[in-house]
């Protein structure tokens, strides 16, 4: 007996030994065109040409990619929060050239979204497969945040206090997200963006022709390359980030990057992946921090088992928060330490809870298998509020409480061999 | 010649490119499961996680056909980065697409319960820990481990290798993010 996987094998393995034929047709075959009918599409393409020399048809407006929660994950677009900066930067094959926009969201991030630009509106254009190539000018709205926002992490944002650099590889000339569908050699795009603070100048990246510098926008240190790819073939994003302050880190220049110049009062210097050559700027000296014991307030921990057949399905963990979150540089975060000398190997599974949470308020955290990684049939379960700082110093996390649950004899746990997750 | 389980996945791809249909069948087997449990834990059921990774699988294979195209360089990364635009696209648009598989002439494939028990059991045999550290930078790495693997404080960790712990928890933070892509969600 087959299951699907087999069948899907199969499937994958004919299909890929067989010879490609001629390229089928997407559409019914062109019918002939009778002259009027002639005429008017002469008069409608040259229309549509006519306005593409001095900007695109308007298409319907980018939708967003899912329920966006403003307490949740990088939460939504602040009212008023979003700016389409003066940077423009030219696209390879011309046209409608390509912008940034800064969004604040509702959780205090920054994020920088990407995209062509018309009559100082960001958006798509239906071309190269997006929006069925109706050659229009897609506008995304200003509530609208990158596509990888509802996951959480968005690569594209950072804290107030944080500067970042970012090359994506897999762009499309649309400027429509990338779906894993195969990008046209031609309309395939390599984008080095970032946000470097108030002190970048410029940034130096290389082309097919050598190096080539352009300057960042005043103030926020945002900057913008667009160009074909330097190195066909390069599928995976790659960043670096750092502080906007002074003294400290500052974001590596990767990717397309080969250096960062900033300045600092009278002195111009650079990054690059030659730190202590001629203009380099000075390598950031961190002194050295002592541990310092992490707080405590000792806030009862619940933990509520669900066990069905004998077997522990999950847990629910309750607390009060004593504590606020109201912004995604504060959280709180599930440790639950496993292994130890009796295990294979140890550790500790983190889990932030990327919301924010009332002071006060219930919070209930699903731990699905919380025993997968024990082999002890207990878990230590910790709860701490944790705080990026804003600047180079201590830690400032703090131990909410925590609770030791052990496994009721005669069941087991589901078998689920690692876990981390984001509640 | 090596045998199919004993080439990389970029000869497995090269292979595939030369209308051998077996070495994409290895490339599948190699990391379906991976695939299965990347996509298992962010979607609300194990029949879309199933639709979604034939439709990431037969993009792959459409993309390692188009001659107009480089094989990717690291196809493991790659093929992720294939499920979750798919993934991405399929929250979009509400529904799994399949205009890769149409593109290949390919079937629907219906599902029933003796596949979805087949399904768990893969994505239980998973460690995707292993095979995602390898697609970590060292400099994350370095970081995860000290923080994951090693449960010692950010403070302690951020003197030891001379950053802050913004940088630190920045860098953790950007593993994590590689890591949790495939296993932070509800199974």
């Amino acid at each position: 007996m087959t299951d699907f996987l087999d069948r899907l094998e199969r499937q994958l393995v004919t299909a890929a030994a067989v010879p490609l034929g001629p390229r089928r047709p997407l559409a019914r075959k062109a019918r002939r065109l009778t002259p009027l009918v002639a005429a008017l599409v002469a008069l409608l393409v040259g229309g549509a040409v006519a306005l593409a020399a001095s900007g695109l048809l308007t298409g319907s407006p980018v939708k967003p990619t899912g329920p966006l929660n403003p307490t949740v994950g990088s939460g939504i677009p602040a009212r008023g929060g979003s700016r389409l900066l003066p940077l423009r930067a030219a696209d390879p094959a011309g046209g409608l050239p390509w912008g940034v926009r800064i969004v604040h969201t509702t959780r205090g991030y920054v994020c920088l979204q990407v995209g062509r630009v018309q009559n100082g509106q960001l958006g798509e254009l239906g071309v190269d497969g997006a929006f069925h190539n109706d050659g229009r000018f897609h506008p995304v709205a200003p509530d609208i945040l990158p596509p990888a926002a509802e996951f959480g992490n968005n690569p594209s944002c950072v804290l107030p206090s944080e500067t970042f650099t970012s090359t994506l590889f897999d762009f499309a000339s649309s400027a429509a997200p990338p779906d894993g569908r195969p990008v046209p050699v031609h309309a395939q795009r390599e984008i080095a963006f970032g946000l470097l603070g108030r002190y970048a100048l410029s940034v130096t990246y290389a082309t097919g022709h050598g190096q080539h510098t352009t300057r960042v926008d005043p103030g926020t240190g945002v900057f913008l390359v667009v160009q074909r790819p330097v190195k066909p073939g390069e599928q995976f994003s790659t960043g670096s980030g750092g502080l906007n302050q002074r003294n400290g880190p500052r974001p590596f220049p990767t990717g397309a990057l080969s250096a960062i110049t900033y300045r600092f009062g009278n002195l111009v210097c650079a990054d690059s992946p030659t730190p202590h050559g001629h203009g380099a700027c000075p390598q950031t000296r961190l002194p050295t921090q002592r541990p310092v014991a992490q707080p405590t307030v000792h806030e009862p921990l619940h933990v509520t088992l669900e066990i069905k057949h004998r077997v522990v399905e999950g847990a629910e963990l309750t607390f009060i928060a004593p504590y606020a979150v109201t912004s995604a540089s504060e959280r709180y975060e599930i440790e639950e330490p496993f292994g130890g000398p009796a295990c294979h190997g140890g550790g500790m599974a983190t889990g932030p809870i990327s919301r924010g949470v009332a002071r006060g308020s219930t919070v209930r955290v699903n731990l699905p298998d919380v025993f997968a990684n024990s082999c002890t049939r207990s878990q230590t379960i910790t709860v701490v509020l944790s705080r990026t700082p804003t600047t180079v110093q201590p830690s400032t996390s703090t131990i909410i409480g925590s609770i030791t649950i052990h496994e009721p004899p005669g069941t087991q746990s589901a078998r689920v061999q690692v876990r981390r997750r984001t509640h | 010649m090596a045998s199919a389980r004993e080439q990389s996945d970029v000869e497995l791809l090269a292979a595939t490119r030369e209308l051998d249909g077996e070495a994409f069948g290895a490339f599948f087997r190699r990391h379906r499961g991976s695939v299965l449990a990347y996509l298992a834990g962010r979607t609300p059921s194990r029949e879309v996680a199933a639709d979604l990774t034939a439709e990431t699988f037969a993009a792959a294979l459409a993309a390692v056909r188009d001659g107009s195209r480089l094989l990717p360089g690291e196809p493991f990364a790659w093929l992720l980065t294939i499920a979750r635009n798919k993934l991405i696209d399929s929250l979009r648009r509400g529904r799994v697409e399949q205009s890769a598989r149409d593109q290949l002439g390919l079937s629907p494939l219906a599902i029933d319960d003796n596949d979805l028990e087949r399904i768990d059991e893969l994505i239980g045999q998973t460690d995707l820990v292993s095979t995602l550290a390898a697609e970590l930078p060292a400099e994350q790495l370095e970081a995860l481990s000290a923080r994951v693997i090693d449960g010692r404080d950010y403070d302690e960790i951020a003197a030891e290798l001379q950053c802050s712990q913004a940088v630190l928890r920045k860098r953790v933070s950007r593993a994590l993010r590689t890591l949790r892509a495939a296993l932070e969600a509800p199974r």
